[in-house]
Formats: C-alpha cells, sequence, structure tokens
C-alpha cells in the first residue's frame, strides 16, 4: 500500500492529461474515478491518494460552472451528479484513512513516558526529579488534549465514510440507464471490502478511547434498515464485528454495569 | 438451575458466552428475547434488537430457523423507527430526555402523533400513525377501529372547515390536511377501503360531535368524500 508501481504511475500521469482542457473535466473526473476505484480494490491506498491530488481540488466547481454554461442551470446531469458524488466518497475515505493514521501514531507513539526515579537521592538530584515530574505532568496533559483532537477528527471521519449523506457511502444518487463497464458493480464490491473496515477501525478508536457505549451503538449503526450498512457485511467480517463488540461489552461488565452500559437493575 | 438461568443477568452473560464460543444461533436467541422483554429503555432494547439481528447474519445455521424471528426484528425495528421520528415539539412537551427515552406502544405513538402535544401535525404525521395501525397488537379489534377513528378525526379537527371557501370548495377541501392525509396514503398505495371510514361513520365519531350537525362542515366534508371516491376508483 505504501508504494506506487511504475504502470499504476502511468495511470496517475494519464489523469494530469485529461485536466488540460476544462471543458472535459467531468470526463476527466469519470476517468479518475474509474483509476482510483482499481486502486481501491486492490488496497493501493496512497496510489489512490495520488491519483485524488492529480484532479484540480476546484474540480467540482468547474463542472457546475460548465454545465451552467451548457444548460442555464446548474442542475448535473444524471451522470455528472454521481461522478461527483463518487468523488466525494473516495475523499471521504481517505480523509478517514489519514485522520484513523495519525490518530494511531499519536495513540501508540508518542506518550510522554515517566521520568525514572533517580538512585541515590540527594538533594539536588531530587529537585532535579521533582522538576522533571512537573514537567513530565504538563507533557502528558499536552498529549492528552492532541490525542482528544485526533480521536474527534478520526471518529467524525469514520462516521463520515458510515453515514454518508443521500444513499450511502459508494452508492449513485441518480439511476442511470447504462451501466458504464461494471461501475455499479465494483460500486458494491467496494461497499464490502471497505465498509466492514472502516467500522472496525472506528471501533478500535472508540474501544481505545474508553468509549464502550458507542462501541454498542456500532451494533445500531450496522443492523439499521436506514443505512443498510450490514449488507456489505460477510458473514465472517459480522463475527468479527460481534467479538469485538463484546469486548466492549466485558470492560462494561468491568466497571459495575451491564453489557450494555445500563445500570444493573 | 433453569429458573437461575432465566435471570436476565445470566441471559445477559450466556450471549456473551455465546459469542466467544462462536455459537451465533443461540446469541441470537437470547439477544432476541431479552429485547422483547427490554420495555423500560428504548436505546437499550434497540441495541438489543440490532445485535440479535447481526447475530443472525452471523449464524452458519440454515436461515429458516431463523427467517420467523427476522420478520419480527424488522417489525420491531420499524416500530422503534416510528419513535425516532417524533416531533421535537412532542418530546419537548413530554419533557422527555431523548437518552432515557422508554420504549412506547403503536397506540401511544398514535397518540402522540397526532394529538396536541404535535403542534405542527401534517399529512405526513397523520399517515405515519395510519402506519403505526399495523403494529397494535393482534387481539385488539376494538382498539384497532376505535385509534382508526380517533386519527381520522383529528386529522379533519386540524382544519377549521366552516371557515372554507364555497366558492371555490373542490380547491379549498384539498388543501385541509384530511384531505392531502388520503392522497398521501393513496399515494404510498395504501389500502384505503379498509382504512378510511365512510362519511357516515366518520360524522358519528366522538370527536367530531360538536361539528356534524354543523351544516357547512358537513357540505365541506362531503364534497372532499366525493373526491376522495372519484380518486380511489381510479
Amino acid at each position: 500500500t505504501n508504494q506506487v508501481s511504475d504502470s499504476d504511475q502511468e495511470k496517475i500521469d494519464a489523469i494530469e492529461w485529461m485536466t488540460f482542457d476544462p471543458l472535459q473535466r467531468s470526463e476527466a473526473m469519470k476517468q479518475a474515478n474509474a483509476i482510483m476505484r482499481s486502486f481501491l480494490a486492490s488496497k493501493k491506498l496512497l496510489a489512490c491518494k495520488k491519483a485524488f491530488d492529480q484532479l484540480p481540488v476546484k474540480s467540482i466547481d468547474v463542472i457546475f460552472k460548465n454545465t451552467l454554461q451548457q444548460t442555464g442551470n446548474t442542475e448535473l446531469s444524471n451522470e455528472d451528479g454521481n461522478a461527483v458524488k463518487e468523488y466525494l466518497c473516495i475523499k471521504a475515505y481517505l480523509d478517514a484513512h489519514d485522520a484513523f493514521n495519525e490518530w494511531f501514531a499519536h495513540y501508540h507513539g508518542r506518550k510522554p513516558t515517566l521520568p525514572e526515579p533517580p538512585s541515590a537521592a540527594n538533594y539536588m538530584e531530587r529537585v532535579a526529579h521533582e522538576h522533571r515530574v512537573k514537567e513530565h505532568k504538563v507533557e502528558v496533559a499536552q498529549w492528552q488534549s492532541s490525542l482528544d483532537q485526533l480521536t474527534k477528527r478520526a471518529e467524525e471521519s469514520l462516521y463520515n465514510v458510515l453515514l454518508f449523506v443521500t444513499g450511502g457511502w459508494m452508492v449513485d444518487q441518480n439511476d442511470v440507464s447504462q451501466e458504464e463497464g461494471g461501475r455499479l458493480h465494483q460500486m458494491r464490491l467496494l461497499r464490502q471490502l471497505c465498509l466492514p473496515q472502516i467500522c472496525f477501525l472506528l471501533h478500535t478508536v472508540l474501544h481505545s478511547t474508553k468509549q464502550h457505549h458507542a462501541c454498542l451503538q456500532l451494533a445500531d449503526l450496522v443492523a439499521s434498515e436506514n443505512h443498510l450498512l450490514y449488507r456489505s457485511f460477510g458473514r465472517e467480517e459480522l463475527q468479527k464485528l460481534l467479538s469485538k463488540i463484546r469486548e466492549s461489552c466485558l470492560e462494561l461488565l468491568d466497571a459495575k454495569l451491564d453489557p450494555l452500559g445500563y445500570e444493573l437493575a | 438451575l433453569g429458573r437461575f438461568l432465566q435471570t436476565d443477568e445470566h441471559k445477559y452473560m450466556s450471549w456473551l458466552h455465546n459469542i466467544a464460543m462462536g455459537n451465533f444461533l443461540q446469541a441470537h436467541a437470547t439477544l432476541f428475547d431479552l429485547a422483547k422483554e427490554e420495555e423500560k429503555i428504548f436505546s437499550k432494547k434497540k441495541t438489543l434488537l440490532s445485535l440479535s439481528k447481526l447475530a443472525a447474519l452471523a449464524s452458519e445455521d440454515p436461515p429458516d430457523i431463523i427467517a420467523n424471528n427476522w420478520e419480527e426484528i424488522q417489525r420491531e425495528q420499524t416500530l422503534m423507527l416510528h419513535q425516532e421520528q417524533l416531533p421535537e415539539s412532542v418530546i419537548e412537551g413530554l419533557a422527555l430526555d431523548v437518552e432515557k427515552f422508554r420504549v412506547f406502544s403503536a397506540e401511544e405513538l398514535i397518540e402522540l402523533f397526532t394529538g396536541e402535544l404535535n403542534v405542527d401535525a401534517m399529512e405526513f404525521d397523520f399517515k405515519k400513525a395510519l402506519d403505526l395501525l399495523e403494529f397494535l397488537p393482534k387481539d385488539g379489534r376494538a382498539d384497532f377501529d376505535r385509534l382508526l377513528m380517533l386519527i381520522w378525526s383529528r386529522a379533519i379537527l386540524r382544519d377549521s372547515w366552516t371557515d372554507l371557501d364555497s366558492t371555490e370548495a373542490e380547491t379549498a377541501c384539498k388543501r385541509t390536511v384530511f384531505f392531502r392525509t388520503v392522497e398521501l396514503a393513496i399515494a404510498e398505495d395504501m389500502d384505503l377501503a379498509t382504512r378510511l371510514p365512510n362519511l357516515d361513520r366518520l360524522l358519528s365519531s366522538d370527536e367530531l360531535q360538536g361539528l356534524s350537525s354543523n351544516k357547512t362542515f358537513r357540505f365541506f366534508l362531503g364534497t372532499a368524500f366525493e373526491q376522495i371516491q372519484r380518486m380511489m376508483a381510479k
């Protein structure tokens, strides 16, 4: 996932060629989406990110402007509307991974360690140690405060994928009569590949930060008929999800609550 | 020992154990029992149902064992979704903390969606109330009829029929909450033949006693019903 092969780089570079003519932007976005779908399907996250960055940030604006010029209003065609949504879905997914990775690195890597007490404690060493302990407390507080922020950001961007608006992540908003090259099929496979994984990452964040009640509510989210996430989960993934939720239940039991986190009757 | 294991606390332990052992069918069954029993805390019931649903899907057992429960789970989930959609004014009026919601019955929800606390009730609320009739206990035919009358009477009472403009009676009727509820029900394929009482029965309902002898009211409601009959005939 962390290397981009030469042939992948060629595909990424090809996107740039398609962006020279602003009038072709919706076509460029569709092509870029197709390339990014194939990267996501083979879990090439870095390549996907590079491909994403090849498409100019203002592309959605450009597509709206083109539509306005051609039709006199900003109502996108069904195909363009779907392409823009897909592009935003991919963005949300990349953002979620970024946010998770940052959270993960901070959570596991940078917690300040408690200074060792001096072995033979003379007065000067004791004073120096007390000073170091005070500094340590400040560092821990800073660490915790960054962690809180990173946790919040990671949660938000992961939920953002799971709860993606207008019908869900990688679900078309508009019906299009002709299916282009198995696009819908690929999108369904991507939902099956990515949504359980995002859900597990979210559980990791919530569980590690002791938000056990929120862990349990993941069950509500996945089982909901509004979002239909459970349809993108295979049997083994559901078993894994239940096992993870069970771990959160055990934590709640330890805290003298019932397994769902309510006061014992 | 059997009774000992039946207590809530031990049922709770048992599904955790079932999941650990990979016995998802048993976990599903226990969680489903617990969900049905839970009437105090809404969010707890919801999570028990969700877990039971996920455990059913995680189970490798043949789906026909689960099929019956599955339908009931979907039904319970739909009912709970209705409760989650209670309008803000109702929740404020009841001074309820959403986090500590208790579980409302279908009858209570019908009462709340159509009642005074729902200040801005529209056709969607009354249609929802009609949908909720499907969730009443199956043995209560009398309740069904009483609530059906209640819903329609209350829909009618949302408008001041005696002030409608008689020079354009047909159009005026169409703007009433009652009429729009009928339109919505037809659009969503509800069988109005069994869900809409006839004009005489409605006029005899308790709620409409104050109005039923009013000629203007009868004229407008009659006009509305004529149009509805034409719509239903299509």
